[in-house]
């Protein structure tokens, strides 16, 4: 069934996304349909031929093995790496270069075998151009690499070994070994080897948080509790930690059909959708790669009518692709985004996959967890009932502030609060201060225990004042708790009687109350009182005690009296109501400002728990993800007296939804539902379900953030458009799965890595805008110089210097900029409207800024001729001449005669002339590229130090290549005239007042034409 | 060179100041007193759009900051006509600057130009003089060639054209000041120099003898002068490795292979229209028959390099030749 079951689900995600979601429902259903907990020991043994006390016979177990393979997860049929790494070769403009070197081979090839050799740059460019490509393409393949070892923390989760029972003989054997229907125990500490079904059970306790986010550990025990098999009692699943006790039980699932291993496989069957920089990105190459291809085709077509021949024409093809790929892009890109990955790393988010920073960035929805995310995750006291009052207890992070302790029922109180508890410190951590320490004992003990040692003092110490003779721990059926203890003043020999518990069993018990230190009887008015406390204090969402206590009578119960606590002999009502305590899971202090933060950024915050709904709630309010004001349906309804169903649903801005009635909606019905509440609370949720509204969210066209730990939500985490998994209570799988991680889990993190998404995003326009621009003036020397035939203004060579090497570093630099305006004041980004590379930047790049370079180039390049002796005019046409190694005697404008190698080398020298034009343009267009509306001066020129930096370093490297001996002959590079680098200097001006003139139209005239056209 | 560019950028703010003035056509003057009111020569030589007679000069002569002419070809004062003032031609701006400051009589640098190339006449893409004595068809090419190349270096052309100078000096024509020495003369080649080599006394050049003339020329370039004070350069040929024997005597014409002083220094096409550049024919008197013997032709002289390893042609010319007598 299993094995069907999982290659149905396989094939069914593999279809059309909009079935999908349906069939992943269904998919998730048949894991439910387990029912081994519901039969007999005697059908069991019967269903899988196994027996409850011997085991299975080894030979059938070993036949079991054969048909069923090993108990361990399957690794899923992953692409083999090869594939994966010539994937990274093969990408759009991967293939334009590898034609670019296969056309320069060749080249290269038939200069050789005529032996007409006159350089050897087509074989350095070819092999420029691979290692260009082999280069980019080990760092995207390592990269992806890093992101894909999903499965491999799976693994990690599978036990070492087992105790197994074979042919009515206890034995240890490899955890992968093990068969259905094998009779296994199960010990604390151990991992359960497989899916189990409890047979017998001592005190067994199993930690489900791995799979089901429960943080409270399960018992475990023979009978059926529930239909459901993910909650009943008996079973106990692969992969999760046995606490305490002992079991034993019969396997029915193993491997991959184990409950985590179908998690696992729907975690890797979802496809990891691709980030919306990656689209970005694809959409972007697709286009240079066409453009590419049709201007190396229309002027391969020219030089052939022109008359060319075809090996030349192929050259000029090969020419015009290098000159127009920006090859250094995608590096610069990954540069990019992994400064900003740094930088969060810094402020504690993890990037796992570089292009989540941006899409961060573009988040629209953020859904997250509650515990551990918003809140503390840790139980503290926030509100007091005592004196017919509610006092409020300091809940931030530090507990500092304080409440009203002078009244007498308060000491009754602590005192109650301080001795009828079990949890104690941790040793050594003196120095740790109070809320940090660790504790030994549950949640709301140590809740107790902090509370009482922050407004009494030292507890242990009081405690051992207060000398403690015996006590009843809470049970389920009692639902309190009792100590008796001797009292601190030797010389009174009462006993005192502490107790706490569920409010309404304290109360029962009670005869009297403690009202400013006065003990009054416990009449129907005081009741009353108590209840409308204890409702208030429940509508907070908060976990309430009731406190009280009674002082013994000495003659009753003197010194030495045999206090029994099975007999209970001694009184345990008619006692003395000092109050309430409540706690709460209370939100970090950070986090109300940054859920604030996301909605003004137009982020929409959905929490999405496993928690009550009302505690949700109390906690969404608190936080601000339900704002002040707004209303549920259910809040309408009572405050207007009518109905829930007379409520009109557009009221309320508001919606909590707990998982059963989750369970009931289609998806058109959930859809709705976060169409018309902006503020949505999803509680009591199973881990699937939050894959259901990630999906719902998705349809809406959202952008989603998922935050989550447990192995559970892996899937959820996966299918959002970036996981956001927790570092200190995450789980392997839940980190795997992951695209980032929040080392201290807090929400306030994802708020940052919003604004750096957001401002990468925009600095990677600039960096694109940028390095796109240069590609004009490198594009432009060939044209000209197949059309009209001058001496060649650039090389090929060259234009991998600029691409690669000097060029680098501004690009990236442009990545340290400022954001321009508050960019979290700004709704996310339309995926499909804003896009990175738009058509305004596109056209004012190449046709503005990139044309203004090409003159400023081709302006240099005739100086530099027409001073060594060739005029403009003369060089129209000169290229057949100029070319031919064979003629040494070529007359220049003045009549002097020159060889090839001086003509080669004058050409080197225009080679450098017209690199030098490009880079002393880029250095302005890097200043205009600071801002896209504000003017550079507003913006801070010399802000951005890294920025200064790369110009400087820029400049530096092209001296070097100008002057550094040896480089005629290695790279082409001449060492030029000083004034050659001040003739452009002009076009760079003119660049910067352009761009300064079109930012001021941009600022004055918002929408208009112009803004419109050259805002990009 | 520091200052030209400076120029350059002063000229570009200028030029745009005086376009919207309107004084465009006054542009040279006040630059040249911009530049500290000293020597600062502008010319200018830009060939204007749709006219041909539209060649304009505009030149300038200082010091005492005074004279100052412009004017066409036919003497009338050029207008600058509106698409100056086109915005998009302002890209064009620099570019126009830079050509004011071109000299049109000599380039800025000659960065590239520090040592003459050597070629040879007859020429051929593989520079290899193939033939048979007795077959006229099989160099009377070559014959030919050298015909039409000494063409203009006939005697009565010579006579017509170009002076008599003292030889075993540098014919120095310098500019007095800013004052141009133009046109310049240029001295008399006269073919009959190359004596057995010119084609009048032997009108095969030796190739039906099989001692075949070589013509060795040397790049012209301006302002170059080679060899020093004491010796003139000079051409020597030798067989390359072991071809050495086998070229066996060489005669050069002039006597010595020299290149005379007189025809030194070269002051460009425009000045110096009829200039004639100085030859020296290689004679070789008893190559070794029906061998291909490679030959290397150097310019002796200090300032001539000849080691250049990129440069094959530096101050030296290799080619080959086989002379066969059978057939």
């Amino acid at each position: 069934m299993g094995r069907d079951t999982n290659g149905e689900m396989d094939a069914k995600i593999k279809k059309k996304k909009k079935v999908k979601k349906k069939e992943m429902l269904e998919g998730m259903k048949k894991e439910m349909e387990i029912d081994d907990h519901e039969l007999t020991i005697e059908e069991l043994e019967m269903k899988y031929s196994t027996s409850t006390t011997k085991g299975m016979s080894s030979t059938l177990a070993a036949q079991v093995l054969e048909r069923d393979g090993a108990n361990e997860l399957k690794p899923p049929k992953g692409t083999p790496e090869y594939v994966k790494f010539a994937r990274q070769l093969a990408g759009g403009l991967q293939c334009l270069m590898w034609v670019a070197a296969v056309i320069c081979f060749i080249a290269f090839g038939i200069q050789f075998a005529q032996e007409d050799l006159t350089s050897y740059d087509n074989l350095y460019l070819a092999i420029t151009l691979i290692a260009v490509v082999v280069v980019t393409g080990c760092f995207g393949y390592y990269q992806e690499f890093k992101s894909t070892n999903i499965i491999a923390s799976f693994k990690n989760l599978v036990p070492q070994k087992a105790t197994v029972f074979r042919d009515g003989q206890k034995s240890e054997i490899n955890a992968n070994q093990l068969v259905v229907g094998d009779l296994v125990e199960i010990k604390g500490g151990d991992r359960v080897p497989a899916d189990v079904r409890i047979i017998t059970a001592q005190g067994c306790k199993v930690d489900n948080s791995s799979l089901t986010g429960e943080s409270e550990p399960q018992s475990k025990g023979p009978e059926c509790t529930h239909e459901n098999p993910l909650e009943t009692r008996n079973i106990a699943f692969f992969s999760t930690t046995c606490l305490e006790g002992i079991a034993t039980g019969i396997i029915i699932n193993t491997g991959d059909r184990t409950i985590i291993g179908r998690i696992a496989s729907l975690a890797s069957g979802v496809g990891n959708e691709k980030t919306p920089i990656a689209i970005e990105i694809e959409h972007f190459v697709d286009i240079i790669a066409g453009l590419a291809i049709f201007f190396g085709a229309t002027f391969f077509v020219v030089a052939m009518v022109i008359g060319y021949q075809f090996l030349k024409a192929m050259i000029f093809f090969m020419a015009i692709v290098v000159a127009y790929v920006p090859e250094g892009l995608l590096a610069t890109v990954t540069v990019c985004l992994s400064l900003t990955a740094k930088r969060l790393a810094k402020k504690n988010c993890v990037v796992k996959n570089l292009e989540a920073v941006e899409t961060l960035g573009s988040t629209s929805v953020i859904c997250s967890d509650k515990t551990g995310t918003l809140t503390q995750n840790r139980m503290t006291v926030s509100h007091l009932w005592f004196d017919n009052h509610i006092h409020s207890a300091d809940t931030t992070e530090d507990q500092s502030g304080n409440f009203d302790q002078s009244s007498e029922t308060w000491r009754a109180l602590g005192r109650i609060a301080g001795l009828c508890n079990r949890a104690v410190f941790k040793p050594g951590q003196e120095e740790i201060p109070v809320p940090k320490r660790e504790v030994i004992g549950d949640a709301s003990e140590t809740a107790l225990l902090k509370f009482t040692e922050l407004t009494i003092g030292n507890v242990i110490d009081y405690r051992g004042r207060f000398k403690k003779i015996c006590e009843v721990p809470f049970n389920s059926t009692n639902k309190f708790q009792l100590s008796i203890h001797e009292l601190e003043d030797p010389l009174d020999l009462r006993y005192l009687l502490v107790m706490k518990g569920a409010p309404e069993r304290i109360l029962e018990r009670c005869s009297t109350i403690m009202i400013k230190g006065q003990e009054l009887p416990l009449d129907e008015q005081w009741k009353e009182a108590f209840q409308t406390a204890y409702m208030d204090l429940g509508s907070l969402g908060e976990r309430v005690l009731g406190f009280c206590h009674i002082f013994m009578n000495e003659k009753e119960y003197p010194r030495g009296y045999n206090f029994d606590t099975d007999q209970m002999n001694f009184p345990t009502s008619g006692l003395c109501f000092a109050g309430l305590i409540s706690m709460i899971d209370p939100p970090r202090a950070t986090v109300p400002d940054a859920v604030m933060k996301c909605r003004t950024a137009g982020i929409r915050v959905i929490m999405v728990t496993g928690d009550h709904p009302i505690t949700a709630k109390a906690i969404a309010a608190n936080v601000g993800i339900i704002s002040e004001g707004s209303e549920t349906v259910e809040d309408i309804a009572t405050r207007l007296r009518i109905p829930v169903e007379q409520v009109n649903r557009g009221d309320a801005r508001a919606c909590v939804i707990n998982g059963g009635q989750l369970k009931d909606m289609t998806s058109d019905e959930l859809d709705d539902a976060l169409r018309a509440h902006p503020e949505m609370v999803f509680a009591r949720t199973s881990p699937q379900q939050k894959l259901i509204i990630v999906e719902s969210c998705q349809r809406l066209g959202s952008i989603v953030a998922v935050t989550g730990d447990g192995v559970n939500d892996s899937p959820a985490l996966k299918k959002a458009d970036i996981g956001i998994a927790m570092g200190i209570a995450g789980s392997d799988a839940a980190k795997n799965a992951a695209d980032m991680i929040l080392l201290d889990d807090n929400f306030a993190s994802i708020v940052t890595g919003v604004e750096q998404g957001r401002l990468i995003f925009d600095n990677l326009k600039k960096s694109i805008a940028y390095t796109l621009t240069k590609n004009i003036p490198e594009l432009t020397p060939y044209l000209i110089y197949i059309t009209v035939s001058v001496p060649l203004p650039l090389g090929c060579i060259t234009i991998l210097f600029i691409e690669l090497a000097t060029d680098i570093f501004p690009s990236v630099s442009l990545a340290y900029e400022k954001a321009e305006s508050d960019i979290m004041h700004l709704k996310p980004r339309n995926p499909k409207r804003d896009r990175l590379v738009n058509e305004a930047l596109a056209v004012y790049s190449y046709f503005q800024i990139g044309a203004i370079q090409s003159f400023a180039g081709f302006t240099d390049y005739f100086t530099a001729m027409a001073q060594e002796g060739w005029l403009p005019l003369l060089c129209v046409g000169l290229r057949s001449q100029w070319e031919n190694p064979h003629n040494q005697e070529v007359q220049d404008s003045y009549g002097q005669e020159w060889t090839y190698s001086q003509r080669l080398y004058q050409e080197y020298t225009c080679y450098t002339v017209f690199f030098v034009s490009i880079e002393i343009c880029q250095i302005s267009d890097v200043l205009i590229r600071k801002t896209r509306r504000l003017s550079v001066f507003q913006q801070g020129f010399f802000r951005n130090k890294v920025l200064v930096t790369a110009i400087v370093f820029q400049l530096l490297l092209g001296n070097f290549l100008c002057y550094c001996p040896g480089m005629p002959n290695i790279f082409n590079f001449m060492p030029i005239r000083v004034q050659w680098w001040f003739v452009p200097v002009p076009f760079g001006i003119l660049i910067f007042v352009y761009d300064e003139i079109r930012k001021l139209g941009v600022r004055r005239h918002p929408g208009s034409w112009w803004d419109k056209e050259l805002y990009y | 060179m520091l200052q030209d560019g400076v120029c350059v950028c002063v000229c570009v703010c200028l030029r745009a100041v005086w376009e919207h003035l309107g004084l465009v056509r006054r542009v040279s003057v006040p630059i040249l007193e911009a530049r500290n009111g000293k020597l600062c020569t502008f010319r200018v030589s830009l060939e204007r759009e749709g006219k041909d007679d539209g060649k304009l000069q505009a030149e300038r002569t200082l010091p005492g900051g005074t004279h100052v002419e412009i004017r066409d070809k036919n003497g009338a004062e050029p207008s600058f006509r509106s698409q100056w003032r086109k915005p998009t031609r302002g890209v064009f701006l620099t570019m126009w600057v830079m050509l004011q400051t071109l000299d049109p009589y000599e380039p800025t640098y000659q960065d590239r130009l520090s040592s003459p190339g050597v070629m040879i006449r007859p020429q051929s893409d593989s520079l290899s003089i193939v033939f048979t004595t007795n077959n006229t068809e099989s160099w009377d090419g070559y014959t030919n060639a050298l015909d039409t190349f000494l063409g203009s270096y006939n005697d009565s052309v010579q006579l017509a054209n170009n002076d008599n100078c003292i030889p075993d000096q540098y014919f120095l024509q310098d500019d007095n000041g800013d004052v141009r020495n133009n046109p310049k003369k240029s001295c008399q080649f006269n073919r009959t120099m190359l004596e057995n080599c010119s084609g009048l006394i032997d009108r095969t050049y030796g190739y039906a003898e099989g001692k075949p003339c070589v013509i060795i020329k040397m790049n012209r370039i301006i302002g170059f002068k080679p060899g020093n004070d004491t010796n003139p350069a000079y051409v020597s040929c030798t067989g390359m490795n072991d071809d050495s024997s086998k070229v066996g005597n060489i005669a050069y014409y002039p006597a010595g292979g020299i290149f005379n002083k007189m025809y030194f220094p070269y002051y460009g096409k425009i000045t110096q229209v009829n200039y004639s550049q100085p030859l020296v024919a290689v004679k070789f008197l008893n190559l070794t028959l029906n061998t291909l013997i490679n030959v290397e032709c150097k310019v002796v002289a200090s300032n001539v390099a000849t080691n250049d390893d990129r440069d094959k042609f530096a101050g030296r010319v290799y080619f080959s030749l086989q002379v066969s007598t059978s057939q």
